[in-house]
């Protein structure tokens, strides 16, 4: 039965995937719209692959930004692979003035081909790449140029600018500015950031943000590792309290066209806090556990231990305040009651769960647990009450999301004193 | 040497100060050494009842930057080195008062690369995207068929104190990669990463194990690129509160991106185990993923985006309930509009979409902007809707609307940069029946001296924040920041003396929450 639910459910997905998909691919179907034309290459000479030190040719923009730093032996290499059908690729010409003059690059009998110059500092090369076969035809020379500039910046200062760019676009609340420096492989999907990063400018008023750059590493692939320490002050525009944080933090950049671009980062987050649990990849190893800015899922702020930050997929719960016993009979029945944000009374995907303990400090054990209908708990009598375990319980409360099982933290502890009466 | 720490982190310490001395004695004989140094003092005045809401540290406090590279020939060998060093008595820029940012050094003759000290590699998503103290070795050699080869091995901290000071988890990490082109237009990697967490620090679980991955990237087609990849984790997390956990699960991706003119489409699709733990690689357990983008340049003028992601838990039904994430979005560019050389125009529509039989959440998020230049005077203006609703729980309205003006003058030998800024946000609470809003503006004025080598810009604006059930709050502020290099730097590149002045006035309906932050920071900067 639940098998059939299940299959019941994931074709009702898989067809409302689909729907949506022909939806969004619907101007596709108009007849200029040449979205079929991966492939149709010219069947004479081209070339498979293209590397610029090491950097996919195909996957650079038209303007190429490379920095000093970053060359090899200060030399810029181009290599790659001519084909030309049934004929031999012949000679491989590059030309880095924009076609007034060409050098010959090292050809081998395979079509391989080599080329290497020494690129002076501030100084535009326009490439061009021109591979010809035995009988004289070329490839689409003109599709293969690109502009490259040799900058004498080095990382740490673009790294600086991309971050100082992130932090003046959040704290200005700008949307298209910020998802302008983010990385299209994003890890956690660009469209989970776009929106968490809304939903934090709609959690957060007049924000203030601070960083010192701690440490930049690259690797060979020209990704870049960044790890920084941060200050920041929010107003919450829900309660109009204002908070404040400190921290360290990571983040992975990518290099596009000699931009460094957000490609994944860690809790905790200093962009996209309200969707804390999708956006980052995991929690730095620090040696602090400083109190975090956390966004829940009403987008109330709230702060918590870094060690406390949810984990991955998980979402940030409300936080129940204000435990008070209310009554406690002779016969040790309990009453209570607590605060929590009112809009999520009712749902059925919360749970209120009440812990008991022998000391204000744990051990803790799960007594009782409801639907989250209201904040009381009337004439709770447990076992512990009732033979009089005291001289002294302690109860603390947690919610939980039914969904994917995240909880709360938990709340204020009281006590009741339970010694016998008479 | 070093006597306060142990074992392996002695020698991985000794060994990287050493050979970075060795690099630094090699690059006074006459190889490129640079340094770029930023020292600043900041005064600092809090005031008002509420002042401990800020998040500025009052007094007079310092912060320096040093950062030492070097970059030289030996025999056949490129070599760099780096060392960085932060100094700073305000605990809230750092948690220490004098620490090692950065150190590192590379020998690499473009087939063989040692790496020691700051060490990243990023194998491949799944497996490794994580920097580590430590030291690795990387061959490639483009002139024959050996396959590339990386080794590396060290400690994940994310600071060098933590070796000597601040204590974090000890994780060792240690990760071999090969990778292999099959043909010019296949190559196959495998990645092996293990992990061994040595000292719990507070209270964070402690993880011990191994992932193991496989990468491949394929170019059937001109402009179309298939990269996938597969993974395998045998890791057991040692948890305070359950005992130790033993998470054995699998990670699959498979990604087509076709990238030529006038199109770029990605398909993508990933599914990742509840049981899947990746320590150092990057991917979100318990996820079943689809998603598919397309940009379509159109005309020259018009570019066409529409994207669709797909992603769903509960895969192995261990949650009670399942929840489905459904993100389509659509924007188009426009350029040249209405025949105007400097218009851009762009309208966006975004939906977020999750739902299961406990919750249901629809946020729906619209932008329009357009960019433009009205003689001399450059103009951008957005607007923004969006409507969130999750069952019972949120339903609100937004509105956002802000647009500048600037424009640049040149008079004599200055240039000056004036700029106006209007902006306002309005929020219908519907579910708390509230009404919020707010409102800001500000002017400001560049003025920069080229011949004088002065740029300056100052801004004084006012943000008004009014809430239904709290405190109405209002913020005045102005900030000047001047840059001058003087003759004395000519010789250094980018060597800059700067003044920076900052107030914030809060102003709120409680005054006991007021407060005031008067900031000045005097400071150069020097390179060379």
């Amino acid at each position: 039965m639940n098998q059939s639910i299940r299959t019941d459910n994931a074709l009702t997905a898989f067809s409302k995937i689909i729907i949506l998909v022909l939806l969004l691919v619907a101007p596709a179907l108009n007849a200029d719209a040449k979205w079929w034309i991966f492939g149709k290459s010219d069947a004479g000479v081209s070339t498979r692959y293209i590397y610029l030190n090491d950097l996919s040719y195909d996957e650079l923009g038209n303007k190429v930004t490379l920095y000093r730093e970053s060359l090899p032996q200060g030399k810029i290499f181009i290599r790659g692979k001519g084909t030309a059908g049934k004929n031999r690729i012949g000679a491989v010409q590059i030309s880095i003035d924009g076609k007034q003059s060409w050098q010959k690059a090292k050809v081998t009998s395979n079509g391989s081909f080599l080329y290497s110059f020494t690129p002076e500092s501030d100084r535009t090369y326009e490439l061009y790449v021109k591979v010809l076969d035995t009988t004289g035809k070329s490839n689409d020379v003109d599709a293969s140029r690109k502009e490259l500039v040799i900058s004498d910046e080095n990382m740490q200062d673009q790294v600086y600018k991309t971050l100082d760019q992130l932090v003046k676009a959040y704290q200005d609340e700008d949307s298209f500015a910020f998802m302008r420096l983010v990385s299209d492989q994003f890890v956690s999907g660009t469209e989970v950031l776009d929106s968490a990063i809304r939903q934090d400018f709609t959690a957060f008023d007049n924000i203030s943000l601070n960083y010192t750059l701690n440490n930049v590493a690259r690797a060979a692939d020209g990704n870049l590792f960044v790890a920084i320490s941060y200050n920041r002050m929010v107003t919450s525009s829900r309660s109009g309290e204002t908070f404040s944080d400190h921290a360290s933090t990571e983040f992975t950049f990518k290099l596009e066209n000699g931009t460094p671009k957000i490609y994944s980062m860690k809790n905790p987050l200093i962009f996209g806090l309200s969707d804390a649990g999708e956006v980052a990849t995991g929690t730095i190893n620090s040696g602090e556990n400083n109190q975090v800015l956390s966004v829940d899922d009403s987008g109330n702020i709230r702060l918590i231990p870094l060690g406390n930050i949810p984990g991955d997929g998980e979402g940030s719960l409300p936080l129940p305040t204000s435990l008070a016993v209310t009554n406690l009979t002779t016969w040790h029945s309990i009453s209570l009651s607590f605060a929590v944000s009112p809009n999520i009374v009712g749902t059925p995907d919360y749970e209120m769960v009440l812990e008991e303990a022998l000391s204000g400090s744990g051990p803790w054990a799960e007594v009782y647990r409801h639907v989250l209908d209201s904040t009381t708990i009337s004439a709770l009598v447990t076992d512990r009450i009732r033979f009089g375990y005291g001289p002294f319980l302690y109860y603390r409360i947690i919610l939980e999301k039914v969904s994917d099982g995240s909880r709360s933290l938990p709340s204020n502890v009281v006590s009741v004193d339970n010694r016998p009466t008479g | 040497m070093f006597y306060f720490l142990k074992g392996p982190k002695r020698v991985l310490l000794s060994a990287t100060i050493l050979t970075c001395l060795l690099f630094t004695t090699s690059a006074y004989a006459g190889n490129n050494l640079s340094l770029w140094n930023d020292t600043s003092i900041v005064f600092t005045d809090l005031s008002g009842p509420g002042q401990s809401s800020s998040s500025m540290t009052e007094g007079i406090r310092h912060y320096s930057v040093l950062d030492l590279k070097s970059r030289g020939k030996l025999d056949s060998y490129d070599y760099s080195f780096g060392i960085g060093f932060k100094a700073t008595d305000d605990k809230r820029r750092d948690s220490k008062k004098f620490s090692l940012t950065s150190l590192s050094g590379r020998l690499s003759n473009r087939v063989h690369t040692f790496n020691i000290g700051d060490t990243y590699e990023s194998f491949s998503k799944y497996s490794l995207n994580t920097a580590i103290k430590g030291a690795s070795y990387h061959y490639l050699n483009n002139a024959n068929q050996i396959p590339e080869i990386t080794l590396l091995g060290g400690i994940a901290y994310t600071r060098w104190d933590n070796f000597w000071d601040t204590d974090a988890t000890e994780r060792k990490l240690y990760a071999a990669r090969i990778k292999q082109d099959l043909t010019a237009d296949l190559w196959l990697a495998a990645s092996a990463v293990v992990i061994k967490d040595n000292r719990r620090n507070f209270g964070s679980p402690l993880y011990d194990g191994n992932t193991l991955s496989f990468d491949l990237e394929y170019r059937p087609l001109p402009g179309l690129t298939i990269v996938g990849e597969s993974s395998f984790s045998h890791i057991d997390e040692d948890n305070l509160t359950s005992g130790t956990i033993k998470h054995n699960g699998q990670a699959y991706r498979l990604e087509a991106i076709g990238d030529q003119n006038p199109s770029r489409v990605v398909l993508e699709y990933e599914r990742v185990d509840p049981d899947y733990l990746s320590i150092a690689g990057s991917a979100t357990a318990d996820r079943e993923k689809f998603k598919a983008s397309w940009r379509y340049k159109y005309t020259r003028r018009l570019t066409v985006t529409t994207a669709f992601l797909w992603y769903r838990d509960n895969l192995d039904g261990q949650l009670a309930v399942r929840t489905q994430h459904y993100k389509p979005e659509i924007s188009f560019r426009l350029q040249r509009m209405f025949n105007r050389r400097y218009a851009v125009g762009t309208l966006g529509y975004k939906m977020d979409r999750s739902y299961s039989s406990a919750a249901s959440t629809q946020n729906h998020f619209i932008n329009v902007s357009y960019r433009d230049r009205f003689g001399i005077f450059d103009s951008t203006t957005n607007l923004g809707m969006t409507y969130y609703e999750t069952r019972t729980v949120r339903k609100n309205d937004e509105f956002v609307a802000n647009t500048s003006l600037s424009t640049r003058m040149t008079k004599g030998a200055i240039i000056w940069k004036p700029t106006i800024y209007l902006g306002t946000w309005h929020s219908d609470n519907e579910l708390n029946d509230e009404v919020d809003h707010s409102y800001e503006y500000s002017v400001g004025l560049g003025c920069d001296i080229p011949s004088k080598k002065i740029t300056s810009q100052l801004k004084v604006g006012k943000h008004k924040l009014f809430k239904e059930s709290a405190d109405d709050a209002e913020r005045f502020y102005a900030s000047l920041n001047v840059y001058y290099r003087p003759r004395l730097f000519a010789r250094l590149k980018n060597s800059t003396l700067y003044l920076r002045g900052l107030i914030n006035d809060y102003d709120y309906t409680t005054d006991s929450r007021d407060f005031r932050e008067n900031r000045i920071t005097v400071g150069f900067s020097v390179r060379f």
